[in-house]
Order: structure tokens, then sequence, then C-alpha cells
């Protein structure tokens, strides 16, 4: 989850194929972390009509963070997909490694070369498994973020592109009047515990918006 | 007559050959295997992908090396058994030739012993003496031609399989 204390650095430096687990352990927290915070900013997206007037001054603000976050799950997603791509290829491999070795070792006459091939084997089966684990845990991140995507694809802002105004201080959420969601209807107070206005300090405070 | 060596059956100098040639027979197969496994492992090594940076790559690559060290281990050690046999085999071909040596020069004696005898039946002895000797020459000289080449031929065999692995 999103706070000031934590702040969500995704990254942008080019993706290595070779290194689809490095970081995936961290990275899969921080990109679902951002999957959790967009979908709570989706939840607190009130009903704007439309020539974009609406009940509550910062709508629009809150529709083009949405807009910005979106993005970056966007990217995040190509470089996820990359990650599968990459753990597919290490699992083609790792299948392609064992069965050379299976038949390679069923040449061998001398039982010393042959108790490593089994010992090879043995640890090409690790780590087929510790990929296939990996793998699942990317294919997790690749559907919530799509699913995440499919939510935001769902809100729109009626006039245009969303601007942001960056004010220095948002208004606490409790300023904020009741209004039908977006979404399904809900009131803001019926959805989330957390002030709003603190969430999106937090959310600006990472420079992300 | 005199002799350097233990005497020996034609039985038992032809039981010591076939020994011998099945020691370096099966010394050869032995190390003929040990090769072919070095091919394999050598396949094996050139096939893998190890382009992978994550450990487990680098674990299969130092396990099928541990694989080839294992196999060079046997390589040279199955030299080595190879080696005595083929040693025994040249003990075996100058064994006989010095007994075949003898025998000639048992056949000199004789000869020269028969052309100093008169009587009939000393004769006859000394000629059936110079026949076995004759014999016994003739049996040494096949047994050995006949471990020489094995000899030879199990040298050969064992060059080719040191330049295969020489030059795996």
């Amino acid at each position: 989850m999103i706070s000031p204390c934590t702040p969500i650095e995704p990254s942008t430096e080019p993706y290595k194929k070779q290194d689809f687990r490095s970081n995936l352990r961290f990275d899969r927290s921080k990109v679902l972390g951002m999957v959790v915070e967009f979908l709570k900013l989706l939840s607190h997206l009130c009903y704007v009509r439309k020539d974009g007037s609406s009940e509550w001054e910062w709508d629009e603000e809150l529709y083009a963070r949405v807009k910005d976050l979106a993005h970056i799950l966007s990217l995040q997603l190509s470089s996820w997909e990359e990650r599968l791509s990459a753990a597919n290829a290490e699992l083609d491999k790792i299948r392609a490694d064992r069965q050379q070795i299976e038949n390679d070792m069923r040449d061998l006459t001398m039982k010393a070369p042959r108790e490593f091939y089994e010992k090879a084997l043995f640890e090409l089966n690790a780590r087929r498994r510790t990929v296939e684990l990996e793998r699942t845990d990317i294919l997790d991140v690749l559907a919530r973020v799509r699913n995440a995507l499919r939510e935001g694809a769902r809100v729109k802002w009626p006039v245009g592109t969303p601007k942001k105004r960056q004010p220095p201080v948002l208004p606490q959420p409790e300023t904020r009047p009741s209004c039908p969601s977006v979404q399904d209807g809900g009131s803001i107070s019926s959805r989330s515990t957390k002030p709003l206005g603190s969430e999106i300090e937090g959310l600006l405070s990472q420079g992300k918006f | 007559m005199k002799s350097e060596h233990k005497a020996l059956s034609r039985s038992e100098i032809t039981e010591r050959i076939d020994d011998t040639e099945r020691s370096m027979r099966d010394a050869e197969e032995k190390l003929e295997e040990a090769v072919d496994d070095e091919d394999v492992v050598h396949n094996t090594l050139e096939n893998l992908d190890f382009s992978t940076t994550e450990e487990g790559g680098r674990d299969t690559r130092d396990l099928i090396e541990a694989a080839g060290d294992a196999v060079d281990t046997a390589i040279d050690e199955r030299d080595d058994v190879l080696d005595k046999a083929q040693d025994e085999s040249t003990e075996i071909e100058e064994d006989l030739a010095e007994r075949a040596e003898t025998a000639k020069e048992n056949e000199r004696t004789a000869v020269e012993g028969q052309e100093r005898l008169h009587v009939r039946d000393a004769l006859d002895q000394i000629m059936r003496c110079v026949e076995a000797i004759r014999s016994e020459d003739a049996f040494l000289e096949e047994n050995k031609e006949q471990t020489r080449a094995s000899h030879e031929a199990s040298v050969d065999h064992r060059k080719a399989l040191q330049a295969r692995h020489g030059g795996g």
C-alpha cells in the first residue's frame, strides 16, 4: 500500500531478459501496492457531469492521477510481460537441458559420471520448480495489473484530458461531499476508512503525480 | 641341458598367453568405454545452454564437468591397467624368445653330440631329442609371434584411444 513512508519507485530501467528474477519479490510487492492504490483511487472517483463539473473541486485532480497511475501500470505490464517471456524461455531451456542430459546419461557406461549426471538432473528439476513458482508469481502480477487496468479503462474524464493542479495542501476527505461513485454508486465514506487527503499526499510525495 | 627358466608345459605357456591376451583385451575394452564416456560428456557440455545467469546453470555445468573429471580419472586408471597388461605381454614375449633361443642352443648341442655318437640306439635317442627340441622351438616361435602380434595390436589400439582422449 502506498504511504509517505513507502515510496513507490517503479523501475524505469530497461528490462534485462536474463534477469527476470532480479528483484522479483521486491518489484512484485511494489507493483501490487500500486494496483491496490490504483483500485482505491478508482473507488474514490465520483460521478462527473458531461461538462466536467462535479460536486467536489478536486475530482479532476483525482481523474488525472488515475490516468497517470494507469500509464505507470501499463508500463509495468510490458515489463512483467517480458519477465514472463524470459521465465518461459528459461523453462524451455531447462527442459532442453534436461532432455540432453537424460539422453547422454543413457550412453554413459561408467557409474561415476552417471552419478554426477543424476545430480545434475536433480538440480535441474529443483531449478525448474523454482522458475515455475516465479512464473506463477509473474502470472499473478499480470492478472492483477490487467484487471486493474480494465477497471481503470471504465472511467474517463468527460472533457478532454483531466488537468493536474498540484495543490500544496490537499483538502481533507471530510470536506468532500458524498457523491455517487462512477463504479457502483457507493459513497466515499462507505468504501474507505483512510483519509483520502493523506493517501493523495502520499502519492504526491512520491513525485508520481 | 642348461636352462635359466622354470620349466613350463605347453599348456601352461598357452594358458599364460591366453590370460595375458584376455587381460589386454579387457583393459582395452574398459579404456575404450571410458573414452566413449568422455565423448559423451564433451557432447553434453557442448549442447547444454549455460547462458543463464542463475546459479542453477553454473551448478549444472559444474556437475557435468565433475562427471568429466571422474571420467578422466577412470581413463588414467584404466590406462595404467592396460599398461600393466601390455608389460606382462612383453615379459611373456621376451620369455618365449629366451626359451626359443635356449631351445635352439639345445638343438645345436644335440646335433653336435649326434655327430660324435656311433651307437645306433644312442643315435636314435639323440635324433628323437633333436626332433623334440625342434618341435619345442617351433611351438615357442609360433606363440612368441602370436604374443607379439597381440601386443602390437593392443599397443596400436591404446595409441588410438589415447589420441581420442588427448584430442577430446
